[in-house]
């Protein structure tokens, strides 16, 4: 009966989604009668008209939905700059959803990684899960008195996300308007990333990794990892305490503890871009847990983008007032980035720089000023107010060929997630005068 | 268990069954009458290998700490899970057999032993459901739900047996995603509901 009741407890919100897919669900049933009939009648009848009478059903409900696809939407828009508002909430939530697994799956997962039960592993497993993560499910567990996280990923997540992928590459090229090449660079960039988070073993070392590089920063947690305890679809780690982002501004901390926060984050986000050049690239506020004292827990490491050092150079650059006031110098690093071509006519390559220089300087703000209160309403409204003019211009919604080296793709994810975190906090942060700006001025000076 | 496993050896090598019991027991070097004390033919061996895996499975399983605060969806998920972590060790055998049996068979002949075992264990789970109200009370429709889950274990079977994912992980789904249909299905669903609801309208005509 315990399965009734988690069932019953799934916020509303999750029970209309499941509606979705099951009215997804009996469209794919209807279209495969159809494609079975008419073959009946045509034998030589191709799969390809049953994959494109799917592909555009599961598109039309993924857009309403979370999914592996959606985060491919959700990247590609945010890559043009362009993000709407009433996009906001439900692509910022963008995560894969699958229905819980049962407790003896759990069982039946553990036995296969380690040839043991939870309950001998652990001294004490909760077998319901405790909740929902990215491509799985949270467990509690206890064992030599410490309390775990375990991390329990779904089966075939793998598989369904490149096969996500492939229902969504035709819709996506219309969606976009870019051309198969254009788009396959983007696509390769997601799948290679989302195939990284299905990786248990890789998401080990990197929080080991990166928990270590990081803890010279005052203020961040992290949990112990148990290798021994983990597989590449078991992952377990210590129990954080903290509150979630919502239901830490519930308990109304004051302006001191959210500077201090969004600083914190800030200083995280710098460290690991410019130093370390390797980004936690899911700054999604469920991987953070606060305290009421400013400290910040840092969970999952799923997704972690390292930046090259040439396109470091070329893209960072554009934060420099140096670079974003002297149009030359700014139309040679657009060029680079692949923000434009060489062989784009007069009339497009003015718009495209005009509208580049303009956002760069809208999005760029925070950097030219010591301290940026991210919780001004009218920067943040003036944002998507761009971003909607902009994806109006036609010259860039009609511009057949992606604007923007893959790479962008993740560090811009990046950036919109913690304006958007940073934001919720109403934090005033302290921004300028870093001193990564030193050697790219130098590598500027070179050339 | 001898004689098994010299049977199971033979097969897997040779590809095909001893030509006799004589030809076979030769082989091993023992009376012909050795192998009749124990089988009455090469298929009540095949099927006794089976019945035994299934025995073996429903002991361990009921002896597990987890299994009394099951629900029945529960219990049936993990004898699932269970029996084909169990078959997984007899898996080229199993293929072979199969190979030997006309693809849409529903009684084969080496499974009818294990088929006994599982339907007593899925008897079982499926009346402390009842019980509980977990599984629905459909008239004589109940009586069909024992067979019902035996047909569903068989597609689970032959899915597994062709099953090429690593670690056959799409065979867990498979179990997963069935199973939880199976439930939705005797459980109390909407129908009943309508149907309750058209009676009640039968007898309390408002007009």
């Amino acid at each position: 009966m315990a399965n009734r009741e988690e069932q019953d407890s799934i916020p509303t919100g999750k029970v209309e989604r499941a509606a979705k897919f099951v009215a997804t669900g009996a469209r794919i049933g209807g279209n495969y009668l159809k494609h079975y009939a008419k073959k009946m009648v045509n034998p030589e009848l191709s799969r390809e008209e049953l994959h494109r009478d799917n592909a555009e059903d599961i598109y039309n409900s993924l857009s309403q939905l979370k999914g592996s696809a959606l985060k491919v939407a959700q990247m590609l828009s945010m890559d043009s700059g362009v993000l709407p508002q009433q996009y906001v909430n439900k692509f910022s939530q963008a995560q894969y959803q699958a229905p819980p697994l049962s407790a003896p799956l759990v069982i039946q997962t553990f036995r296969k990684s380690f040839g043991k039960t939870p309950s001998e592993l652990f001294d004490h497993f909760q077998l319901r899960a405790s909740h929902a993560a990215s491509i799985g499910q949270v467990h509690q567990a206890e064992k030599d008195g410490q309390l775990l996280a375990v991390k329990v990923q779904y089966p075939g997540v793998a598989e369904s996300i490149r096969s996500d992928l492939n229902l969504v590459k035709p819709i996506a090229l219309r969606m976009f308007s870019l051309n198969e090449k254009d788009l396959n660079k983007y696509m390769g960039e997601v799948e290679e990333r989302l195939m990284e988070e299905t990786d248990y073993r890789l998401e080990l070392k990197r929080s080991v990794e990166m928990s270590e590089a990081c803890k010279a920063i005052d203020g961040l947690l992290f949990p112990r990892y148990y290798p021994e305890l983990s597989s590449n679809r078991v992952l377990t780690m210590d129990w954080m305490s903290g509150f979630h982002l919502g239901d830490f501004l519930a308990t109304n901390p004051n302006q001191e503890t959210r500077d201090k926060i969004g600083q914190l984050l800030w200083d995280f986000y710098d460290f690991q871009i410019h130093t370390l050049k390797a980004v936690h690239a899911d700054p999604h506020p469920g991987n953070f847990l606060f305290h009421s004292d400013g400290r910040v827990g840092v969970i999952d490491f799923g997704c972690i983008k390292l930046i090259p050092e040439d396109f470091y150079f070329d893209y960072f650059a554009l934060l420099l007032p140096e670079v974003i006031d002297n149009e030359p110098l700014m139309i040679r690093q657009m060029n680079k980035i692949e923000m434009l071509y060489t062989h784009d006519d007069a009339h497009t390559r003015q718009v495209l720089v005009d509208n580049f220089i303009r956002m760069t300087r809208l999005l760029g703000q925070p950097f030219r000023h010591d301290t940026f209160d991210f919780g001004d309403k009218a920067y943040m409204a003036s944002i998507y107010v761009m971003g909607e003019e902009i994806s109006q211009v036609k010259e860039i919604r009609n511009s057949k060929e992606s604007r923007g080296s893959k790479h962008t793709l993740y560090i811009n994810r990046t950036y919109f997630g913690i304006y958007s975190m940073l934001h919720q906090l109403k934090a005033r942060v302290t921004t300028g005068q870093r001193n990564w700006r030193i050697p790219l001025l130098a590598a500027l000076a070179e050339e | 268990m001898k004689l098994v496993d010299a049977y199971l050896d033979y097969v897997l090598t040779e590809g095909h069954r001893p030509p006799t019991v004589y030809a076979f027991t030769k082989k091993l070097k023992l009376q012909e009458s050795a192998f009749y004390k124990e089988f009455s033919s090469f298929d009540a061996l095949e099927e006794k290998v089976l019945m035994l895996l299934a025995e073996e499975v429903i002991e361990s399983l009921t002896d597990s700490k987890e299994w009394t605060g099951f629900s029945a969806r529960e219990k049936v998920l993990s004898f699932f899970f269970a029996i084909i972590e169990k078959l997984k060790e007899k898996r080229s055998f199993l293929q072979w057999l199969q190979d030997q049996t006309p693809n849409h068979e529903m009684k084969p002949a080496y499974l009818m032993g294990f088929k006994v075992a599982f339907e007593q264990m899925a008897d079982s789970i499926l009346a402390k459901g009842m019980d509980d109200q977990e599984v629905k009370k459909r008239g004589k429709l109940s009586d069909k739900y024992t067979d019902a889950l035996w047909i569903q274990f068989l597609f689970i079977y032959r899915f597994w047996l062709k099953d090429k994912s690593s670690d056959f992980e799409k065979t867990d789904e498979a179990i997963e995603k069935s199973v939880n249909l199976y439930f939705d299905l005797v459980g109390q669903s909407p129908l009943d509901s309508m149907i309750e609801f058209g009676k009640f309208l039968l007898h309390n005509r408002p007009f």
